[in-house]
């Protein structure tokens, strides 16, 4: 035995050592872990208890109320119909789904099937570049850009199919209006959907698209028959986090689509959001513990409620549609 | 006259070669892969290339069905005839079409056993009816009694061995003149590559194929004619040249250069 050679016992010293290290990495790494967890538990338990406290003070059915729903908790003449914010948060989710999908989608399958090195080079920075303006910025691009346009836009539609009227007498598009902050919204998770949808693209295994090309098809009809549902789990799981982005952006639609809680489902109209309402309020003076404040806690819940529904769902089909193919 | 109409048809009779490469030479962004390659590869038979690892024959199975368009940089010279036809006047996708490619690891795609099989008859427009075909191709391959019941789910639950009979399935059910296997059997056990072995020997009668293989005793068992292909080094960069072909049994028992002698005689025994 030399004396570079370890003995036995220093063997198992060191053995001991090193299980303590590893011990306390997994301690540490349990800790990080379950922070999350707690954060969330947290958030939960304020949200379930101030909507407890404003459950005791006014009944469900005022809540869930169908029938002529108002949305008043700061009036004299308080209505509480839940409706009200869905309906506008739906809308507005509903419009800016309607552009970030298709979009992101078709950016994504060029950009993993069709473009070349040097054009992904220098379109996924100017992308990244999208994801990174600050949400009130988009906000009063909705408000100051797209809302103009879209005013001449839907005079130009009513004058081509019924010309020659006053100019007044045809609808005039409200400066606060829906379909404005949906369309920018839609602009602002085009990023977050394709830069999503391209990695699991471009994970699908080459022998995959080969395997497409060997039977003769073209680079369109590999994308859309091989690599779309070989990666559709990704995609899937990119469209969950856009739409749960646009359930909860505030700044645009607190900017762009006004703040009156008006119950429509018209995206021409304006109408407050669940977190429109929430930033109005919270801005304002209301009484700490008071049932307006309550109110907050409540359309809270709700948006988290629907959130949690979005993701559920996501889960689901990604899972299902997994199994499927 | 006459004997221009004799050679006329000695060369669209059974003789004449399927693939005919000649002074073919292969290289990615500059680096001469493989060199000065020509051969005949005879219809409806089946042909192996072997050779050591980096002498080429992925490559040239690669480019005999232009898939290596896809990688960039890639340059072939020399002619490469299908039929007469020189491949590289012909559009990709039409070469795509006549000649079927089978992939080393089975490549299914992510779909149902039948979509597997459907959706190359419908990019190419096929015009009869796709059910009958699906079950002749899945018969062909001898696949049709183990998956008749379950075409609906998904070909990726299927073995490695029954997902390399479907990837055979889905070219076949296209009629292609030309197979090409990039061996096909190395990703799978040796049951399931003896089953693969048997299907080749059936379909030879049909169709021209060309398998590329590591494994001599399977290139013994299943090859009608055998191309030899031998790596060479010149000043540190390696490439491929065709040292012999011919009949299997002169290649492997009386082999006419020392390198294919060497090479059969140290892997088979």
């Amino acid at each position: 035995m030399t004396n570079t050679s370890l003995s036995l016992i220093q063997i198992r010293k060191l053995i001991q050592r090193q299980n303590l290290f590893d011990q306390l990495v997994l301690v540490a790494l349990l800790m990080a872990a379950f922070s999350s967890i707690v954060v969330t538990g947290g958030i939960l338990w304020i949200l379930i208890s101030e909507s407890v406290s404003f459950f005791s003070q006014v009944p469900i059915t005022d809540f869930l109320n169908l029938n002529d729903p108002k949305w008043t908790p700061l009036f004299d003449d308080k209505n509480f119909a839940i409706i009200t914010l869905i309906s506008s948060t739906l809308v507005t989710t509903g419009v800016s789904v309607a552009i970030g999908i298709p979009m992101g989608t078709i950016i994504a399958i060029y950009l993993s099937e069709f473009a070349s090195s040097q054009v992904r080079e220098l379109v996924k920075p100017i992308l990244e570049l999208l994801a990174g303006v600050p949400s009130v910025v988009f906000g009063y691009f909705a408000l100051q850009t797209v809302t103009p346009f879209m005013q001449q836009v839907i005079l130009g539609v009513q004058i081509f199919f019924a010309p020659g009227r006053d100019e007044f007498d045809y609808y005039q598009l409200p400066g606060f209006n829906m379909l404005s902050a949906g369309i920018v919204m839609g602009i602002s998770i085009i990023p977050l959907i394709s830069s999503i949808s391209e990695d699991a693209m471009r994970a699908v295994p080459k022998q995959m698209r080969e395997g497409s090309f060997a039977v003769g098809a073209t680079r369109l009809q590999t994308s859309f028959n091989v690599v779309l549902p070989a990666a559709i789990s990704g995609i899937i799981a990119s469209y969950i986090l856009g739409i749960s982005r646009s359930l909860g952006q505030t700044m645009i639609v607190a900017v762009a689509a006004g703040t009156q809680p008006v119950y429509t489902w018209n995206p021409l109209e304006g109408a407050s959001t669940i977190s429109t309402f929430i930033v109005e309020v919270a801005k304002g003076d209301i009484e700490h513990g008071s049932l307006e404040y309550n109110t907050i806690f409540v359309a809270g819940l709700a948006l988290v409620v629907m959130t949690l529904a979005m993701n559920l769902l996501g889960h689901y089909l990604s899972k299902r549609v997994r199994e499927v193919y | 006259m006459n004997t221009q109409i004799n050679e006329v048809r000695s060369d669209i009779g059974e003789e004449a070669p399927a693939f005919r490469l000649e002074k073919m030479s292969i290289a990615y962004s500059g680096n001469v892969a493989v060199s000065g390659v020509t051969l005949n590869i005879p219809q409806k038979q089946l042909m192996a290339l072997i050779g050591p690892s980096g002498c080429g024959k992925s490559t040239i199975l690669r480019s005999l069905c232009r898939l290596n368009d896809l990688i960039p940089g890639v340059e072939v010279s020399g002619r490469i005839s299908l039929f007469h036809e020189d491949i590289r006047q012909m559009d990709a996708i039409a070469v795509h079409r006549r000649v079927g490619m089978v992939f080393q690891r089975p490549n299914p795609f992510p779909k149902s056993i039948y979509e597997n099989i459907a959706l190359g008859l419908r990019v190419n427009g096929y015009r009869g009816r796709i059910d009958e075909m699906v079950e002749r191709s899945l018969q062909q391959v001898a696949l049709w009694d183990e998956v008749k019941d379950r075409l609906r789910s998904s070909a990726l639950n299927l073995s490695g061995g029954q997902q390399q009979r479907l990837c055979i399935a889905r070219a076949l059910s296209l009629q292609p003149e030309v197979i090409l296997m990039d061996e096909p059997c190395s990703a799978l056990d040796p049951i399931a590559s003896l089953r693969i072995d048997n299907l080749l020997n059936q379909l030879k009668q049909y169709y021209t194929l060309v398998v590329v293989t590591h494994n001599l005793q399977q290139a013994a068992r299943i090859s009608d004619s055998v191309a030899f292909f031998n790596t060479n080094n010149d000043n540190g960069r390696i490439y491929g040249t065709l040292a012999e072909y011919g009949p299997v049994v002169q290649v492997f028992s009386e082999p006419q250069k020392k390198e294919t002698y060497d090479y059969v005689n140290a892997r088979s025994n």
